[in-house]
């Protein structure tokens, strides 16, 4: 397999411990105090693990139990055409560890047409601390469904970093996220959309005590690109949320939209917001290519920065 | 090296320059003096190709090379640079990353910079020109100057916002690197203090659009010191 086209995974070097091709599980691979199996053994294994999921088809079980220095590493890949894939992906971190988890879903070449459905729940038990790179990486002819589900326990931290540079055409993402008390998130949503018509939706409910939360959406609209972001922090303990959606607009055959929203029923919590949508400016393209970079080095320097 | 011939520009609708005639030669240093709105920023972005002004009438020669059509990146690329008097805010990337993109093109070693400005690494990792003050603007544009190593150089009013202390050593620096990498250049201002450290070999004032004397740096400036500009536009030597 090559996985030199699947965009931002860890080193060649590095064993994925979950490997989906297409619909095959090739690769489940565990380590001293990392259980992995597949979510639909693990559903067979653990009476608690079927009050959490219904019945899988496929997706990772990685319940993390000791320490480890590694970091974890998924990989669910398409190659070939018209696929679909259902997974449920269950993610259970014991207390006080710190795991680090890169995750990779892309298919490796273009029009082959498929469907990633990928539910998920992540459970970080007190204590814990989980730095969650998600990459994606499709092609216009895919679909991409992901819907997922964060319970932060009480002093946990949460890291959730999802990156799609290459979107499909069709996109829609679900995230909610709920703390306990003196818990941590920190959400980064990054789209580069091109061609793209895109659906992301994300709630944080703040009902720990003393929890907070950032949320950053980023989204650039390239041509023909139709994309719609919701973002809501609720809060109805003494919590701290802030939530900053951006938007660049790179054509005029594009939309953006950006809808922020904050709930609060509690008078002690602090809930803030700020949102634009703009272009760049020509003032600051003509510096840069004052500087001697093309207009399309200037932009995709600007994109990098701005997507970060 | 660079020649304007008969250059009128518009932006918008309006009229900003009315028939600029100016011819710089390898290696000489020009000042182009004037009063506010005089049109010298103008002659500057037109230089450089900026989108907002559009040459209506005439021709801007650089190396034997008609440009007056060309992007403001093949511009740079001929060797044109323009140091900015008000560089835009660009909150997305760092100076670091513009330099670092600048010196994959141009194979520039930015360890030599370092020595001439030993206190910048604070100013390359900030966001490029978000609040920079004056003086870090200067030295922001001047870095990126010699990551680019042009063949010509405006310098916008390099000297504005600086005390007299400030003015000196960036003068000197600009002066010496223009000197040992034989680069022509074009100063504009509106101060005579800047043409002491620099010499240079011509002085131009812009009235109203239009090259209204060239001349001797020193008499120029004498002249504009003890009169004003107004009394250029009486002087019977006047272009026009």
């Amino acid at each position: 397999m090559d996985m030199k086209n699947v965009g931002n995974v860890p080193p060649a070097s590095a064993k994925p411990n979950y490997l989906q091709v297409d619909n095959d599980i090739k690769l489940l691979s565990g380590m001293k105090g990392v259980e992995v199996l597949s979510s639909r053994d693990a559903y067979e294994k653990y009476d608690w693990v079927r009050k959490i999921i219904s019945k899988p088809e496929y997706g990772y079980f990685i319940w993390v139990k000791e320490q480890i220095n590694t970091p974890l590493f998924s990989c669910v890949l398409i190659e070939n055409r018209k696929i679909t894939q259902n997974l449920k992906n269950l993610l259970v971190v014991e207390n006080g560890i710190k795991v680090d988890l890169n995750a990779t879903c892309s298919s490796v070449k273009s029009s082959l047409e498929g469907s990633h459905n990928a539910k998920g729940n992540i459970i970080l038990k007190p204590g814990a601390e989980v730095n969650y790179n998600h990459n994606h990486k499709w092609s216009m002819t895919d679909s991409v469904n992901i819907n997922y589900n964060f319970l932060l326990m009480e002093s946990s931290r949460l890291n959730y970093y999802y990156k799609n540079l290459y979107p499909p055409s069709d996109l829609n993402i679900k995230n909610e996220i709920t703390t306990e008390k003196k818990s941590k998130v920190d959400l980064k949503i990054i789209i580069d959309g091109r061609d793209t018509k895109a659906n992301i939706s994300d709630v944080l409910n703040l009902n720990g005590r003393d929890s907070s939360g950032i949320v950053k959406i980023r989204i650039v609209g390239r041509e023909n690109s139709d994309i719609n972001a919701q973002s809501k922090i609720s809060a109805v303990e003494a919590v701290k949320g802030h939530l900053d959606c951006q938007g660049l607009l790179l054509s005029n055959k594009s939309e953006i939209k950006l809808v922020p929203e904050l709930f609060s029923k509690n008078k002690n919590s602090m809930l803030t917001h700020e949102a634009s949508i703009g272009k760049i400016s020509q003032d600051v393209l003509e510096y840069l290519e004052s500087r001697g970079l093309a207009e399309k080095q200037a932009i995709d320097l600007i994109v990098n920065g701005f997507l970060r | 090296m660079l020649e304007l011939k008969n250059i009128w520009v518009n932006a918008g609708n309006q009229k900003v320059l009315n028939g600029i005639n100016l011819k710089i030669g390898k290696g000489e240093t020009h000042i182009l003096l004037g009063p506010n709105a005089s049109g010298k920023s103008t002659l500057a972005k037109t230089i450089m190709g900026f989108s907002q002004f559009k040459v209506v009438k005439g021709k801007i020669i650089f190396e034997s090379k008609e440009i007056q059509k060309l992007k403001t990146w093949e511009r740079a690329k001929l060797g044109l640079f323009l140091v900015f008097q008000q560089p835009p805010s660009v909150k997305d990337i760092t100076l670091n990353e513009l330099l670092e993109l600048i010196s994959k093109q141009t194979n520039s070693n930015n360890k030599k910079i370092e020595k001439i400005f030993p206190n910048i690494s604070g100013l390359e990792k900030r966001k490029l020109n978000v609040s920079f003050s004056g003086g870090e603007q200067k030295v922001s544009e001047l870095i990126q100057l010699m990551s680019v190593k042009p063949k010509f150089v405006i310098f916008d009013e390099i000297d504005s916002g600086l005390d007299i202390v400030m003015l000196k050593k960036i003068s000197r620096a600009v002066r010496n690197y223009l000197t040992e990498n034989h680069i022509t250049s074009l100063f504009i201002t509106h101060r005579g203090d800047i043409m002491k450290y620099l010499n240079p070999d011509t002085a131009h004032v812009l009235l109203d659009g239009k090259i209204a004397c060239s001349g001797d740096w020193k008499n120029v400036w004498k002249t504009v010191k003890k009169y004003g500009y107004e009394k250029c536009r009486k002087c019977p030597t006047r272009i026009s």
